[in-house]
């Protein structure tokens, strides 16, 4: 075994080790009106496991790191669209996971979504839009049908305003507030890129490269 | 070779002659929130479940085969795509009762649910087709046709779902009603007529017959029966006067006092010691040209017995009695005519006395007789007292 095989084998099992776990990254907003659509890119350095999930229509406890966040109910009723790097649907759901999300206090809806999913290694783009403004052709890139259209929800039940609830019978009012949870459960390897995992990488790679050297160096 | 021939044969035989599926689209959908007066039927959805809201869906029967029946219907199978998911759970469908219109419906005039076609249906996910076997509603509305109200949706406990109507645009998957139907060519010519069938069972019991005539007038009461001293019964009161005189029903025409006591009267007797025949004194020094104004029952303390003045009719007039022996006061004795008064307390003496007797003859009472009533009962004299039970 060469010296650079020996280093190549030690920034594996060093970037593994770094690695937490269970990392789980929390987004919070309010969407300008009922047509206006998050999107949040992430990139996969390895498979895992992902979980997808949504506090902002029941409210609930998200499991943060270093403390847990507690998030209030009364947002809108969401859509969360998991595309791929190509920008093709590759899950979507909205809600109806009594139990695992919270139950509405007002509505008695559970219409936060959630995904699992183990995912490969690659970029991804998460969309969490108000039902049911879908994506057009399943398509990132042909955006969504209700797209310039504000007002929709509210006019599905013959009213003007936005975020009128239409999972619920008779439009109850929301806000425009969500809160989704990125967590990755690695399977090997994973990462939503941190800040943690960059920086070692660049050390591993610093140490790479003086190993390198150095080896050369000796060889001569 | 021949046996496969042969069941070739045999099957098509037994095969219908034409098996075709058909698929209809709803012609009505729209849901209703009970006690809301909103109507939800340009909705893009059928929410079922969220506030109670119950989904409504109508079918176009006319639109099969002319002169199908509910024989020909073989299969029928609702079809509903779920769009959203709220609250997984079960869904229950029913027929509806009555006609509603998709612009008009709402939660104060839908239609009432009717029988049970079909009860805790999975609904589980959203983005999925859920189907319904509602073949015996559809047979029943094939051959009534203005039975067809369409099917009522319903969550079962706590679901909540929406299931594409036929106004929505992102999924576009409205309810449909797939049929499988078997027609045949023309029918043949009749048969002959079968032999004469054996006979049938007993029919089951009638209904319950009309309420009967009234039934005869009961026999009188027995109320509060007198008797006198004997223990003889005297009858039950049937009706009294202001002036005391009560009459039974045996006859006898008895006056008491409210109070109970007779009147306060004075009885001249024919011999001492008041005995003998005894008279109502008229009150006057002489007799005759009294006229006795009301008849009453005396009573004798010293005899201790009824008495009623002879002819005991009011314009009976006194009579002279004879020589008088001895007097009988009753009660105390108030002003004339003193042998009525209210303040008879049924106290009696006897004192002796002389002179002519005059008043009106008394005899033991038959009260009835005397008045004209007739007497019905025993004994015709009535020893006192009176008592009542």
């Amino acid at each position: 075994m060469t010296v650079l095989q020996r280093t190549l084998l030690s920034l594996l099992l060093v970037s593994s080790a770094a690695i937490p776990a269970s990392a789980t990254t929390l987004y919070q907003g309010t969407l300008p009106d009922d047509s206006g659509v998050f999107l949040q890119p992430f990139t996969l350095s390895a498979a895992a496991e992902v979980t997808i999930q949504s506090f902002g229509y029941a409210g609930g406890t998200a499991f943060t790191s270093p403390l847990p966040t507690t998030i209030a109910a009364g947002g809108f009723a969401p859509d969360a669209i998991l595309f791929d790097g190509t920008g093709s649907e590759i899950a979507s759901d909205n809600g109806g996971h009594c139990g695992v999300t919270n139950t509405d206090p007002v509505t008695g809806n559970c219409d936060d979504p959630y995904i699992q999913q183990t995912l490969g290694p690659g970029d991804y783009t998460l969309a969490l839009a108000v039902w049911d403004n879908v994506p057009n052709d399943g398509l990132l890139a042909d955006g969504f049908r209700q797209d310039g259209n504000p007002g929709f929800t509210c006019a599905e039940f013959g009213a003007s305003g936005n975020f009128c609830d239409v999972t619920s019978a008779t439009g109850a009012v929301r806000t425009g507030n969500y809160a989704i949870t990125i967590s990755t459960q690695n399977i090997g390897a994973a990462s939503v890129p941190e800040a943690p995992t960059f920086l070692m990488l660049m050390i591993a790679c610093a140490s790479i490269v003086m190993l390198a050297r150095r080896n050369r160096q000796s060889i001569a | 070779m021949n046996k496969i021939l042969v069941c070739l044969l045999t099957v098509s035989a037994l095969a219908p002659a034409t098996i075709f599926a058909q698929v209809l689209p709803v012609s009505q959908d729209a849901y209703v929130v009970p006690g809301n007066a909103t109507n939800f039927g340009a909705a893009v959805n059928i929410t079922v479940g969220n506030s109670a809201a119950q989904g409504l869906v109508q079918f176009d029967l006319s639109q099969l085969p002319a002169g199908a029946t509910s024989g020909a219907v073989q299969k029928a199978t609702l079809t509903l795509f779920v769009n959203h998911v709220s609250a997984a759970g079960a869904i229950n469908v029913n027929v509806a009762s009555g006609a509603w219109t998709e612009n008009g419906v709402n939660g104060t005039n839908a239609p009432a649910i009717a029988s049970t076609v079909a009860s805790k249906v999975p609904v589980s996910a959203a983005s999925q087709f859920v189907s319904i076997d509602v073949t015996s509603a559809v047979q029943e509305w094939v051959d009534r046709p203005t039975s067809n109200n369409g099917l009522i949706i319903t969550a079962d406990g706590s679901a909540s779902v929406q299931f594409d109507s036929k106004e929505s645009t992102n999924t576009s998957h409205p309810a449909t009603l797939s049929l499988v139907l078997a027609t045949g060519g023309p029918a043949g010519p009749a048969g002959p007529q079968g032999a004469v069938g054996p006979q049938g069972p007993t029919g089951p019991q009638g209904a319950t017959g009309p309420q009967g005539p009234a039934g005869p007038q009961g026999p009188a009461g027995t109320g509060v029966m007198a008797y006198d001293a004997n223990h003889n019964a005297l009858g039950n009161i049937v009706g009294s006067f202001s002036n005391g005189v009560v009459v039974f029903r045996n006859g006898y025409y008895v006056s008491v006092l409210f109070s109970g006591k007779f009147p306060v009267s004075q009885i001249w007797w024919s011999n001492t010691n008041c005995t003998g025949t005894g008279y109502l004194n008229d009150g006057n020094s002489g007799y005759g040209g009294y006229v006795m104004g009301t008849t009453q029952v005396i009573y004798s303390g010293q005899t201790n017995s009824l008495y009623v003045p002879a002819g005991a009719a009011a314009s009976a007039t006194s009579v002279n009695g004879g020589t008088l022996r001895s007097i009988e006061n009753s009660g105390t004795q108030g002003g004339p005519p003193n042998y009525i008064s209210a303040d008879a307390d049924g106290s009696s003496n006897c004192s002796s006395s002389s002179g002519a007797a005059g008043g009106w003859l008394l005899t033991p009472l038959n009260a009835a007789a005397a008045l004209g009533w007739s007497v019905t009962g025993s004994p015709l004299s009535v020893a006192g007292p009176i008592s009542v039970h």
